[in-house]
């Protein structure tokens, strides 16, 4: 039975005996192997990050795969590239066309394989399918099961087995549990996001049986370590808990792990490919075991190495091609849309957007999030990315006509009078915080009942209490769409273009400030 | 709910949220500062994490200033 302290103490062995020029047993030969890995890439297919603490160029796909290149120079023939998933989302590079891009990276990086992350859901599951047919690579899972029936998802593989060196090294894939909530609710309501330690526990026979010498979990679960070099959170449950595994990688909390939890190595590789984890595996070939293991993950620092000209050359080819993307027209606007104050036209109109994509009788959006006017004309992508940079996701809650007055009078208390749909209100900004507000009613002219109960939509900002949201805050009853209120700006400027109506502002009259009575 | 640690004070969150919310619920001005470029949420070891990055109870998490 191998355990992680039998591992350690034989390699603790083996390392002492080479290190101190000892014989290793006759017919012994210890094979090296290199796991590279990177892991919630989000589409980080251009270049330009710094690294905060030495304000040094990093990342970019390019400026990634020259420095996969360099370690499969240094071992050829020795070296494995996997990546723990959330590869596409997150950039308008990769947004703009699903996440084409970066697969086509992906492609070009030679990877062998690909763990199934959350947001590889959140373009549904026929996006999902097109990238997996697209890349040269197996997606993985091997936790994912089909609510209905109670069987394992068909349609993505639960392990791999890769030979490097002469040894097959099985890679079992994990997506986190926390998918059921982090990716659109409706994506995945149907699939069952099953323990990452038991299926690892119960899939492990399997894969040796298979072939695989070697085992590693390429899992997207989070966690991170902490200053004495112990790791925490749920990939430390999973290499705790999964016997028979040589070493496990995450991802999804883009934190850098490099540790070992009771012996195991265990690797997370930040994210956005600023870094690269490199975890090298001793096998023994006469003792059929891992002896040896290094877990290391290294920043991809962009001034210390040429890009890799293949890689970048799809990268030019995409950002030719995403030029008409961001230039594409998705509505015209009949007039100019503008931010103004208190009541900016373009704030309700995005309220209203909100509003109409949750489905509730209020939505709410903060000033401060409208970053652009737009001139009477033809929209583009790119202008509704400029007039939404953030990626806020839309929540719902459900309140009373009580709870949503005071949640207004927070803005007013903070100075920003909350952009609104469904509601009209007056205030009085010289008056008492919290007693603001003169007149509150709802769309129709019908008083606001403090007692009844009402949906409001709003975005994540506003809900973590950012512009004051005190009592927004407070609530911890909510329902995350997990959908981007830029998303659903976009859906609906295509669907009143494919109307033939064009965008015209809002009726005004929503919100009034008055001077003291 | 879960509960994440910033500059060691507990903040209660959903365990859909990230890195970002758990910053913006303990203190609204270092969320601005870290919006702004001026601060960074680094680990107890100072590297740096993503302000997308997924939470999980017991998560701890600093703000501080970028060295560079």
């Amino acid at each position: 039975m191998r355990t992680p302290r039998s591992l350690a103490s034989r390699g603790a062995l083996l390392a002492a005996a080479l290190v101190l020029g000892l014989a290793a047993p006759a017919g012994a030969a210890i094979r090296s192997l290199w796991i590279v890995h990177t892991t919630d890439f989000h589409g980080a297919v251009l270049g330009g990050a710094k690294d905060r603490a030495s304000n040094r160029p990093i990342g970019g796909s390019a400026v990634l795969a020259a420095h996969v290149n360099r370690v499969r120079a240094e071992y050829p023939g020795a070296v494995l590239l996997l990546d723990g998933g959330d590869a596409f989302q997150g950039t308008a590079i990769s947004n703009l066309v699903r996440g084409r891009s970066v697969v086509d990276v992906m492609n070009a990086m030679g990877y062998d394989a690909m763990a199934v992350g959350n947001h590889e859901f959140d373009w549904g599951l026929d996006t999902l399918f097109a990238r997996m047919l697209q890349a040269r690579f197996p997606f993985l899972s091997a936790n994912i099961y089909e609510r209905a029936v109670g069987e394992r998802a068909s349609w993505v593989k639960p392990y791999a087995i890769i030979e490097r060196a002469g040894v097959k090294i099985g890679v079992i894939g994990i997506t986190t549990p926390s998918a059921a909530y982090t990716t659109l609710p409706g994506n995945v309501a149907h699939l069952e996001f099953r323990d990452p330690t038991d299926i690892v526990n119960a899939i492990v026979p399997e894969v040796r049986a298979a072939g695989a010498e070697i085992v590693v979990v390429l899992a997207h679960e989070g966690g991170q370590q902490r200053r004495d070099g112990s790791v925490e959170g749920p990939i430390a449950a999973i290499a705790k808990g999964a016997a028979g595994v040589d070493g496990v990688f995450g991802g999804h909390s883009h934190t850098w792990v490099s540790g070992r939890v009771g012996g195991r190595p265990v690797i997370i590789s930040s994210s956005n490919g600023r870094a690269l984890g490199v975890m090298r595996l001793d096998w023994d070939d006469a003792a059929k075991m891992v002896v040896g293991a290094e877990p290391t993950v290294e920043t991809a620092f962009a001034d210390s190495i040429a890009p890799d000209s293949n890689v970048a050359a799809v990268v030019a080819e995409y950002e030719k091609a995403i030029g008409p993307a961001m230039a594409r027209v998705v509505a015209t606007a009949a007039k100019n849309l503008e931010r103004g104050s208190p009541e900016q036209p373009l704030g309700i109109l995005i309220a209203d957007v909100i509003r109409r994509a949750a489905g509730t009788d209020f939505a709410m959006q903060n000033p401060g999030g409208v970053r652009t006017d737009i001139a009477a004309g033809p929209i583009t992508v790119a202008k509704v990315y400029e007039l939404m940079p953030f990626d806020n996701l839309i929540l719902k809650y459900s309140l009373s006509g009580g709870q949503v007055k005071r949640i207004l009078e927070d803005g007013l208390a903070y100075g920003r009078a909350m952009q609104i749909s469904g509601l009209k209100f007056t205030y009085e900004p010289g008056r008492p915080e919290g007693n603001r507000i003169t007149s509150l009613v709802l769309a129709s002219g019908a008083p606001l009942d403090t007692t009844d109960t009402y949906t409001l939509a709003t975005n994540d900002f506003l809900a973590g209490g950012g512009d004051g949201m005190e009592t927004l805050k407070s609530i911890a009853d909510y329902t995350n769409t997990n959908e981007l209120v830029r998303d659903e700006i976009l859906a609906w400027f295509e669907e009143e273009t494919a109307a033939g109506r064009p965008i015209v502002p809002p009726e005004p009259g929503r919100i009034k400030e008055e001077e003291a009575k | 709910m879960i509960t994440v640690y910033v500059d060691g004070h507990a903040v209660e969150l959903d365990p859909s949220m990230t890195v970002r919310h758990a910053v913006l619920r303990h203190d609204r001005e270092a969320y601005e500062r870290c919006a702004d470029g001026l601060s960074v949420v680094v680990d107890e070891a100072g590297h740096e994490v993503d302000p997308e990055g997924a939470v999980f109870d017991g998560m701890q998490l600093f703000v501080t200033e970028p060295a560079g």
